[in-house]
C-alpha cells in the first residue's frame, strides 16, 4: 500500500494543500451563511457544507501527513523538466484540444451552428492529420449539417 | 402475480414500432461499446438529449436499448483487440484476446454474446421481482434513514472504485456532495455558493455534469494521445456456444448473482462486476493456471456479470432513486426528465411501470443476442475509424446535446468545466463515478439531515434510533475502517469462536470419515 502512496506523493503533496485550502474557503462561506433562528439552528442551510467541508478538511489532512510520511514535498522543478513536459506531444495535443473546444464555446451562438462545428471539426481533423484536407472538409461540413438537420428537423430542438 | 405483469407489459412491447426502436438503438449501443472512448454513459447522456422531446415510453426504451448493447458491445473489442471497449469489459481482454490471438475469435465472441445474454436474462430477474420488494421495504425508510443510505453510498462507491486508494475515492464522493448544495436549497430557499450567478440558482444539473465527466474526459483522454489505427482480426460466423456454456452453469448463476449485488451497490459498475465474477471463477476453477492465457470460464465469468450488473443497476434507481452505476445515474436523469419519479413512491403512483420498464430490458437483451450473433464483421468496420475523426464528432454531439435539454449555453460551460475537473481527477488517481454519485445524493444528504433535525427538534438521537439506521452504520462503518488493522484485529477476536468451533466439527468430521 506504501509503495502505491509513493508513486503519487508529489501530486498527492499537492493536492492535499487545494484541498485543505478549499475545504477551508467552504468552511468560512459555510458559517457565514444566515441562521434562521425561527426554524432552530439545526435547520441551517450551512449545516451540512459545515460536516462536509470538515470531512474534506480532514481528509485533505490525512493526504497532506501520508505524502509527507512518503516525502511527497520533496519537489524539483527544473528547467530541463518544464521544457519537455512543455514539448511533449500529449500536452501539445491536449492544449489544441481543449483550445478548439474553448474556441467552439465562446463562438457557440454568435456563429451559425453549421459554420462553427464545420470549423471546430475541420480544425481538429487537420490538426491531427486525420486525413487529406479536402476530405476534412468535407467530413466537417457534411457531419455539421447533417447534426444540424437532424435536431431542427427531426428531433424538433433548435439549435443555437 | 409479478410473473404474469412481467407478461402482459412483455406482449404489450410486442409492436412493429417498439421492435425497430429497440432494435435500432441495442444496434447503435453495441456500437457506443465498441468504440473505445465511448461508453456507455456517453452514448445514453447523448441519447437522452436526442430523445427527451419523444414520447416518454419510446424514448426510455431506446436508452435501455443503448444501455444493454453498449455493455455488451465493449467485449467485441476487448476479445478481437485487447481494448475494452468500454470499461466493463477490462476483464473480459485477460481471457477474450488471448483466445482470439490462438485462431478463436469467432468462438470467443459467441461465448461472450451468450454469456452477455444469459447476465442481462439474471439481471432481468433481478429488476423484475427484487426491485418490488426494495421499494415496498423504502416504504418504511424515514429521514434519518434515507441519509445513512445516501451516506453508505457514496462512502462503498469511494471504496470500491478506489479499491487501492479509498481516500481517493471518499475526496472524490465528498467532493461531490458539496458541489451538489450549490443552488437554492430546498428548505428555506437560500442561495448557497452562487456567488451572484443566477445560472447557479437552479445547481448543476446532471446532464451536463455526466457528459462532462465522462464524455469530455474521454475525448480530452483519447485525443491527448491519438495512436495509430488498430489492425482487426478476421473473423468467422459466431455462433452460440450452448455446449460451453451447458458446462458453464455453475459459474454463470454464481457470475450472475455477483453482477446483480455488485449492480445493487451505488454507483459502483459494471467493470468491478466483472472484475469480483472473474476473481471468484478463478478461485472456483479446477484449471485456475488457464486464466489470463485464454480460459473459457474467465470469459464466461466477465461476460456474464458485466451485464448481468445493469439489470442489478437498475434495481435501486427505481425503487430509491439511487443509480447502482454511472450509465444508470443518466437513465435516473432521464427518468426524471420524462416525468417518471423514480423512488419508493413509484410502488404507490405506478404499480406496474416496473414491469414495463422490466419487459423494455427484456426485449433489449433479446435484441442483443440476435444482433450479438447476427451483425458482426459489417459492425468491426467501424473500429477502422480513426479517433481523431470520431472524437471530434462525438464532442459535437455532446455540446448539442448538453444544450438541448435545457436551451442555456450555461450548461456547456458546466460540461466543461466538470470535463476538466473529470480529467485533472483522472490524472491524479480520483475516480469520477463516487463524485457524481456525490452530485446526485447530496440534496438527498442535506434535505434528509435537516428535515430530520427539525422532526427531532435538534436531536441527533433519532438518526442512531431504528434497527435500519443501526445496520447502514455499521455498514457506513466497515466501509470507511474495515481495512484498517484495529477493526481487522477485533473482527478476528470477534469471530475468534466461530473459528474454532469450525476447525472444530471439521477435525471431527474428518476422524469420522
Amino acid at each position: 500500500m506504501k509503495e502505491n502512496h509513493k508513486e503519487t506523493a508529489k501530486p498527492d503533496f499537492l493536492t492535499s494543500i487545494f484541498l485543505i485550502g478549499l475545504s477551508l474557503v467552504i468552511l468560512g462561506l459555510s458559517l457565514a451563511m444566515p441562521k434562521y433562528v425561527e426554524w432552530g439552528m439545526y435547520a441551517t442551510p450551512s449545516i451540512a457544507p459545515i460536516i462536509f467541508s470538515s470531512l474534506l478538511l480532514m481528509c485533505g489532512i490525512i493526504l497532506f501527513i501520508r505524502s509527507i510520511a512518503v516525502r511527497g514535498y520533496a519537489i524539483r522543478i527544473t528547467r530541463e523538466q518544464t521544457v519537455r513536459f512543455i514539448t511533449s506531444k500529449p500536452f501539445y495535443n491536449f492544449s489544441a484540444t481543449l483550445g478548439f473546444v474553448l474556441l467552439y464555446y465562446v463562438l457557440m451562438g454568435r456563429v451559425h451552428f453549421v459554420l462553427i462545428s464545420a470549423l471546430y471539426l475541420f480544425l481538429n481533423m487537420f490538426y491531427f492529420h486525420s486525413t487529406a484536407w479536402w476530405k476534412s472538409l468535407i467530413i466537417s461540413v457534411v457531419t455539421a449539417g447533417l447534426i444540424w438537420y437532424s435536431f431542427n428537423y427531426l428531433f424538433l430542438i433548435p439549435l443555437p | 402475480m409479478g410473473l404474469v405483469y412481467l407478461f402482459q407489459a412483455f406482449a404489450e412491447l410486442m409492436t412493429l414500432s417498439n421492435l425497430l426502436y429497440c432494435f435500432v438503438a441495442v444496434q447503435l449501443g453495441i456500437i457506443f461499446g465498441m468504440l473505445p472512448g465511448l461508453t456507455a454513459t456517453v452514448g445514453i447522456a447523448i441519447l437522452t438529449a436526442l430523445t427527451f422531446k419523444w414520447d416518454p415510453g419510446n424514448a426510455i426504451m431506446v436508452l435501455i436499448g443503448i444501455y444493454v448493447g453498449a455493455i455488451y458491445g465493449g467485449s467485441r473489442t476487448a476479445v478481437l483487440l485487447n481494448i475494452p471497449g468500454t470499461p466493463a469489459s477490462a476483464a473480459t481482454c485477460l481471457d477474450g484476446y488471448p483466445l482470439s490471438r490462438t485462431g478463436k475469435a469467432a468462438e470467443a465472441l459467441g461465448l461472450a454474446t451468450t454469456s452477455s445474454f444469459l447476465g442481462s436474462m439474471v439481471g432481468l430477474v433481478a429488476l423484475a421481482f427484487l426491485t418490488p420488494l426494495l421499494a415496498n421495504m423504502a416504504l418504511e425508510f424515514k429521514s434519518y434513514e434515507v441519509f445513512w443510505l445516501a451516506i453508505f453510498g457514496v462512502a462503498i462507491c469511494g471504496n470500491l472504485t478506489a479499491a487501492k486508494d479509498p481516500l481517493k475515492g471518499w475526496v472524490s464522493g465528498i467532493l461531490g456532495i458539496i458541489l451538489s448544495f450549490v443552488g437554492m436549497e430546498a428548505i428555506q430557499g437560500y442561495r448557497r455558493f452562487t456567488f451572484g450567478v443566477t445560472d447557479l440558482m437552479a445547481g448543476f444539473s446532471i446532464i451536463p455534469v455526466l457528459v462532462g465527466t465522462y464524455a469530455l474526459v474521454e475525448i480530452l483522454d483519447n485525443l491527448s494521445d491519438v495512436s495509430t489505427p488498430t489492425v482487426v482480426a478476421q473473423v468467422g460466423r459466431v455462433l452460440p456456444r450452448i455446449k460451453d456454456i451447458l458446462k458453464n452453469w455453475v459459474n454463470i448463476v454464481r457470475s450472475g448473482l455477483i453482477g446483480v449485488l455488485v449492480g445493487i451497490i451505488p454507483g459502483v459498475g459494471e467493470n468491478i462486476g466483472s472484475y469480483v465474477a472473474y476473481d471468484f471463477a478463478k478461485r472456483a476453477s479446477k484449471e485456475p493456471e488457464k486464466f489470463g492465457k485464454g480460459s473459457i470460464e474467465g470469459l464466461i465469468a466477465s461476460e456474464t456479470a458485466n451485464n448481468a450488473v445493469v439489470g442489478g443497476a437498475l434495481v435501486p434507481v427505481l425503487s430509491l432513486a439511487i443509480p447502482g452505476s454511472p450509465p444508470a445515474a443518466v437513465l435516473l436523469a432521464a427518468l426524471f426528465l420524462h416525468n417518471v419519479r423514480p423512488g419508493p413512491l413509484l410502488m404507490i403512483e405506478q404499480p406496474l411501470y416496473i414491469y414495463s420498464f422490466s419487459a423494455m430490458f427484456g426485449l433489449a437483451t433479446i435484441a442483443m443476442f440476435i444482433l450479438g450473433i447476427a451483425i458482426v464483421k459489417p459492425m468491426l468496420t467501424i473500429l477502422r475509424i480513426k479517433k481523431s475523426i470520431l472524437m471530434p464528432i462525438v464532442f459535437v454531439l455532446c455540446m448539442v446535446g448538453t444544450y438541448a435539454i435545457a436551451g442555456r449555453l450555461f450548461d456547456i460551460l458546466v460540461m466543461i468545466c466538470f470535463g476538466l475537473l473529470g480529467f485533472a481527477m483522472r490524472k491524479l488517481g480520483f475516480p469520477e463515478a463516487p463524485l457524481v454519485l456525490g452530485i446526485i445524493l447530496g440534496p438527498m444528504v442535506d434535505e434528509n439531515l435537516r428535515r430530520g433535525l427539525i422532526l427531532s427538534e435538534g436531536s441527533f438521537a433519532p438518526f442512531f434510533g431504528s434497527t435500519i439506521s443501526i445496520l447502514l452504520i455499521i455498514a457506513v462503518f466497515f466501509t470507511l475502517f474495515g481495512r484498517s488493522k484495529p477493526v481487522r484485529w477485533s473482527l478476528q477476536l470477534v469471530f475468534a469462536p466461530l473459528r474454532a468451533l469450525r476447525s472444530g466439527i471439521t477435525n471431527r468430521l474428518g476422524r469420522k470419515k
